[in-house]
């Protein structure tokens, strides 16, 4: 009974990860995860970003886009829904200036779109397979983010190596993150 | 810096090579490192890129011309959005020739900054001529780099390119996954920081 969801969510935790298993690193996660504490604050927000993001593109996919057959025009439906979750999440986090100041870091919502785009390419077909494939997606955000931050914390200061230093040491870190996501997906398999 | 008396030459040249988006600012790494699997898979995603850049260039720089004003992000974020579903109506066959996560790629340049990078940035303060070369100049250099990626990548993890037989056997198949996209952009990240640094 159990298994759908149990699977779900281990879809979303390891398959679905778009910072590391596609490759669709945003130029703010790279600019984030050079510290601890930024790393951990702007991936409580991304998590957040892609939680509500994929729940209001799920509900438009489900309730708009299937019933009235205008599949062609779901990325213009979904980029409209981006100035508004941009305006709910500022005066959402006004209480949280520390993942407040994150926001603009949310550059058109790179992410969002992306965890999006990745949950719509297989809709789960019910809400509680959906919200837990975004929870897996969303964890597993976070928990790569602040890896990569720790990684890139000890790459930069033991390679003395300058042309390392920035994208080529994010990419390294991530690279890593990749061989070990996909080692815990062929073990989940 | 954008120095007003730089040619359409060197507007160009300096996007192509010393201010390529993808080695030097990085806005496009997500393409270099997902979207360069097949040689052609680089080449339709290069080629968009290209697309965009020009026609939001051209939409910023007339409107900057005609009213004095630039165009908000949102208003060319939704037009471009547009655009790339009316153009997906026409290249379904292309989509299915290419990888599975080209589909996914090609919508997330509606958000990229990549696409909206030079006309939110220069293209609404200057002509359309000059604006057109900056975005050519930003295209190319990034279709070039795709290109560059997807050749080794392809030459590496198929052991083959375009059709034609380099190797018999797969030399590196690692090339063919994601982990590929990450070294191969990170060793030309690698070549062009030291290239950099010894001018």
């Amino acid at each position: 009974m159990t298994a759908p969801y149990a699977i779900s969510f281990l879809t979303g935790l390891l398959a679905l990860n778009p910072v590391i298993n596609l490759g669709l690193i945003p130029t703010a996660v790279q600019g984030a995860s050079r510290s601890h504490r930024q790393a951990f604050f702007y991936g409580l927000l991304g998590t957040l970003t892609m939680m509500l993001y994929g729940l209001l593109s799920w509900l438009l996919h489900f309730y708009l886009i299937v019933p009235l057959r205008i599949a062609a025009f779901e990325l213009p439906l979904l980029m409209l829904l981006m100035p508004g979750l941009n305006w709910a999440l500022t005066v959402m986090l006004k209480p949280w200036p520390r993942l407040e100041q994150n926001l603009p870091l949310f550059y058109l919502n790179f992410l969002a779109l992306a965890s999006a785009l990745l949950l719509l390419q297989s809709p789960p077909a019910s809400f509680g397979l959906m919200t837990l494939t975004l929870l897996g997606m969303s964890a597993s955000f976070l928990v790569s983010l602040i890896l990569i931050s720790h990684l890139r914390a000890r790459l930069e200061t033991a390679l003395f190596l300058k042309p390392l230093k920035g994208w080529p040491t994010f990419l390294l870190a991530s690279g890593i993150l990749w061989i070990a996501f996909q080692g815990l997906l062929m073990m989940v398999k | 810096m954008r120095l007003p008396s730089e040619s359409k030459q060197q507007l160009f040249l300096k996007n192509l090579w010393s201010e390529n988006p993808v080695t030097f600012s990085g806005l496009g790494i997500f393409l270099a490192v997902a979207g360069t699997a097949t040689l052609g898979q680089a080449f339709f995603l290069g080629g968009m890129v290209l697309l965009l850049l020009l026609f939001n260039s051209l939409v910023s720089s007339a409107v900057g011309e005609l009213f004095q004003i630039r165009v908000p992000l949102w208003p060319q974020v939704i037009l471009t959005s547009l655009m790339l579903s009316i153009l997906s109506l026409f290249l379904s066959g292309a989509f299915s020739a290419l990888p599975d996560n080209t589909r996914i790629l090609y919508a997330l340049l509606a958000a990229s900054p990549l696409v909206y990078s030079r006309s939110q940035l220069l293209s609404y303060n200057t002509t359309v001529d000059r604006a057109l070369f900056d975005a050519a100049g930003t295209g190319v250099g990034t279709l070039f780099v795709l290109l560059f990626i997807a050749l080794v990548r392809q030459v590496a993890g198929q052991g083959s390119l375009a059709g034609l037989t380099v190797f018999p056997f797969s030399p590196w198949p690692l090339f063919n996954t994601t982990l590929g996209g990450i070294i191969m952009t990170g060793t030309m990240l690698v070549i062009f920081n030291l290239a950099r640094g010894k001018k």
